[in-house]
C-alpha cells in the first residue's frame, strides 16, 4: 500500500492533480461555500434569527431522532444480511442480494409513496389501522419507515464484499479453539469488519439526515411535528426566507462535517492498527 | 486405539465426499491423509474437528462419542491451510485466544496465560514476535503461529490441513522437519492432510491413502511402497505405467514378453504396474522408446514411452540407459513385479 507508483509520463502529475482539485472546487467546495455565504448574507444576527424559531429546533431534534432510530436498525440489518449472504448457501440468495440493492435503484419519492399506499388513509391497511387507532403516515413512525427503506443498503453493501473476501476461516478457527457464538461475533467477526461497518453507518447516517424525497411524501409537513431539517429548509426557501433556509442548511452541512471529523479522528487514532491489518 | 472412525459417510448436494471410511489412529501417532484433490481428505479432517457432521458412521476418541461433542469439548487443535490467523490481533493474542474464551471457572489467570503464550512462542521459535500482527510475518512464521495457537488449548488431537501447501519449497522442507520435531516433543496425536506423497512418506508414521472418498490403504511408508494394495496406490506413490497383462499356469505374458509370475499372482487378465526405478535394460522385455534424454552431471533424466504411456527415469551417468539416444527403441524389464487384478 505504501509503495509509490511512478507514472510513466513525466510531468503529468501536476496537471492531473490540478484537474482533480479544480473539479472538486467547482463541484463540492463552491456549493458548500455558497451555503455559508448565503447564510451569513445578513450577518451573524440574520443567521441567528433563523434559530429563534422553535420550529427550527423541532426540526433539528426530529432529524436527529429519525437518524437515531433508523441508523442502528439498518446497522443491525446490514450485519445480519451480510452474515447470511457471506456465510451460508441457501436458495434465493441471489434474490436477497438484489432486494438489498433495490432501494438504491428506485426513486426516493417511490420509497415514500409505497408507505402511503400501504398505511395511508386510502391504503391497504387503512381499515386495520383505523380499527386499532394507529397512525403511521404524517407521523414520526412514517418518517422512520421511509428513512429506513431509503438507507437500507448502505451498511450491507459495505460489509458484503469485505466479508466475502475475508472468508469464514477465522470464525471456524475460533470455533475449534472453543469460542461460543457470542465470543466469535464480538471478538472475531465484528473487529474484522468494524471499519467497513463504521463507513457504512456514517454513509447511512448522512443519508438518513439528509433524505428529502421519501420523507417529504410521508411527512405531511406539520411544522414542529413532522418537519425534518431538509423539509424545513424547503419550507423557508418557498417562503422567500433565503437567509433562514441557508442558515438551517448550515446545520445540515455542519452535521455532515462532524460525521467526517469523527471518521478522520478514528482513522488517526487507530492508524497503526489499520495499516497492520489492511496489508493482509 | 484412541481415535476410531467407523463407517463414515458424507455427501454435499449429491456429491459423495466420503463413503464407508474406517480409520484408527494410535496414541501419539503421526498419521498422514494422502490423496489427490477431491478425494475427501479435508472433509475427513473437518469431521474430526467438528466443523462438518457426517450422515452416517461414528467417530470416537478414548471411548467418547466425538460426534455428540461440541468442538470445545473435543479439544482438537486445527491448523488451517491458509493459517486463518486473527488479523486484528497480535501474535500473542492469537495464541492466547483459546484460553481467553474459556468460561470463567476454566480460564487460567492472566499471568498463567501470559506464561503459556511465552512458552509456546519459545516452542515455535518466535520469542520476539509476540507483539507483531499476522500481516507483518512471513508465511513460515504465520504457519508457526497457527500451530502455537492450536497447541495452546493442549489438544488431545492435532489436525493440520495441507500445512505446507502455501509455502515455497525450501521453507516447506525446513518446516517439515521442524513439525516432526514438535510432534516428537509434545507427543500429541497428529493427523495431517497432504496431496504431496513425498511429504507424507517423509513425515508420517503411517499414511492413509484416499481415493474418491474411500480409504484405499493405511500402512507405514515402507509397506505402502513395497506392498501397495492397488494399482492406484502403486501409481500415486511414484510415477508408474500400467500395462495390460495375462497370467496363465504361472506364466506372465505382457507385450509378447513372458516371465515367471510371482507365486501369489492372480490368474487371468491382470495389470502390470511398473515404476521407473524398477526398469532395467535387457535383451528380452517390454518395448520402450526413448523420448527425451537430459544429462544433468552425475545423473541423467530419461523420458521413455511404453505403449503410449510416459514415464520418467533417473539414472547415474554411467548407467547403460543413460547412454542411449533419443528416438531409439529398446527393451526393458521390471526387476520387481507388481500385479493387480484388472
Amino acid at each position: 500500500m505504501s509503495a509509490v507508483r511512478r507514472s510513466p509520463v513525466r510531468g503529468a502529475a501536476p496537471f492531473i492533480i490540478g484537474i482533480g482539485l479544480l473539479w472538486l472546487a467547482v463541484i463540492v467546495l463552491l456549493p458548500l461555500g455558497m451555503v455559508f455565504a448565503e447564510a451569513f448574507r445578513k450577518g451573524v444576527e440574520g443567521f441567528l434569527k433563523a434559530f429563534d424559531e422553535p420550529d427550527a429546533w423541532a426540526a433539528v431534534r426530529l432529524t436527529l431522532l429519525v437518524a437515531a432510530i433508523s441508523v442502528p436498525l439498518n446497522a443491525l440489518f446490514g450485519l445480519a444480511a451480510a452474515w447470511c449472504v457471506t456465510r451460508y448457501e441457501f436458495r434465493g440468495k441471489a434474490l436477497l442480494t438484489t432486494l438489498i440493492d433495490l432501494p438504491f435503484s428506485i426513486s426516493p419519492v417511490i420509497s415514500g409513496l409505497v408507505w402511503v399506499l400501504l398505511f395511508g388513509s386510502a391504503g391497504w391497511f387503512a381499515p386495520l389501522l383505523d380499527a386499532l387507532g394507529i397512525r403511521i403516515i404524517f407521523t414520526v413512525t412514517g418518517l422512520v419507515l421511509a428513512t429506513i427503506l431509503v438507507t437500507l443498503p448502505f451498511v450491507a453493501r459495505e460489509l458484503i464484499p469485505l466479508m466475502q473476501q475475508q472468508g469464514a476461516d477465522e470464525e471456524l478457527a475460533a470455533v475449534t479453539l472453543g469460542a461460543g457464538p457470542w465470543a466469535i461475533f464480538s471478538k472475531i467477526t465484528l473487529p474484522n469488519v468494524r471499519w467497513a461497518l463504521l463507513y457504512g453507518v456514517l454513509l447511512c447516517n448522512a443519508r438518513a439526515m439528509g433524505e428529502f424525497g421519501a420523507v417529504s411524501v410521508v411527512s405531511g409537513h406539520i411544522r414542529g411535528l413532522t418537519n425534518t431539517l431538509p423539509l424545513h429548509v424547503e419550507i423557508l426557501y418557498n417562503e422567500y426566507d433565503f437567509v433562514g433556509a441557508f442558515a438551517t442548511a448550515t446545520v445540515l452541512a455542519g452535521l455532515a462535517l462532524i460525521t467526517l471529523l469523527i471518521k478522520s479522528l478514528l482513522e488517526w487514532r487507530f492508524a497503526d492498527e489499520l495499516a497492520a491489518t489492511r496489508r493482509h | 486405539m484412541p481415535l476410531t472412525i467407523k463407517n463414515l459417510s458424507k455427501s454435499f448436494r449429491g456429491f459423495t465426499a466420503l463413503r464407508n471410511v474406517d480409520l484408527e489412529v494410535g496414541d501419539g501417532e503421526f498419521l498422514a491423509l494422502l490423496g489427490p484433490s477431491g478425494s475427501g481428505k479435508t472433509t475427513l479432517l473437518r469431521i474430526m474437528a467438528g466443523l462438518e457432521q457426517p450422515e452416517a458412521g461414528s467417530v470416537t476418541f478414548d471411548g467418547e462419542d466425538f460426534l455428540a461433542q461440541t468442538p470445545r469439548e473435543r479439544r482438537v487443535g486445527l491448523v488451517f491451510q491458509h493459517y486463518a490467523l486473527f488479523r486484528h490481533m497480535t501474535v500473542a493474542d492469537n495464541i492466547a485466544f483459546g484460553l481467553n474464551v474459556r468460561p470463567g471457572k476454566d480460564r487460567p489467570s492472566k499471568s498463567a496465560i501470559r506464561e503459556r503464550v511465552a512458552e509456546l512462542l519459545r516452542l515455535v521459535q518466535l520469542e520476539d514476535l509476540g507483539k507483531r500482527y499476522p500481516a507483518q510475518l512471513s508465511g513460515g512464521q504465520r504457519q508457526r503461529v497457527a500451530l502455537a495457537r492450536a497447541l495452546a488449548i493442549q489438544p488431545r488431537l492435532l489436525l493440520l490441513d495441507e500445512p505446507f501447501g502455501a509455502l515455497d519449497a525450501k521453507v516447506r522442507r525446513e518446516l517439515r522437519r521442524w513439525l516432526r520435531h514438535i510432534h516428537d516433543e509434545t507427543g500429541v496425536t497428529t493427523v495431517f492432510v497432504t496431496h504431496d506423497q513425498e511429504e507424507a512418506l517423509d513425515l508420517a508414521d503411517r499414511v492413509a491413502i484416499l481415493k474418491d472418498g474411500h480409504i484405499e490403504q493405511v500402512d507405514t511408508p515402507l509397506d505402502l511402497y513395497q506392498h501397495p494394495s492397488s494399482a492406484f496406490v502403486h501409481d500415486f506413490l511414484g510415477g508408474a505405467v500400467h500395462l495390460p497383462a495375462k497370467v496363465q499356469d504361472g506364466v506372465l505374458t505382457v507385450d509378447g514378453w513372458t516371465t515367471d509370475a510371482p507365486e501369489d499372482a492372480p490368474a487371468g487378465g491382470v495389470i502390470l504396474a511398473v515404476r521407473g526405478e524398477d526398469l532395467i535394460l535387457s535383451e528380452q522385455g517390454i518395448t520402450a522408446s526413448i523420448v527425451t534424454l537430459s544429462p544433468r552431471g552425475p545423473r541423467t533424466r530419461i523420458g521413455i514411452e511404453i505403449e503410449g504411456q510416459a514415464l520418467d527415469l533417473e539414472r547415474p551417468a554411467h548407467d547403460p540407459l543413460s547412454k542411449l539416444s533419443v528416438g531409439q527403441t529398446v527393451r526393458v524389464r521390471p526387476d520387481l513385479i507388481h500385479l493387480f487384478k484388472s
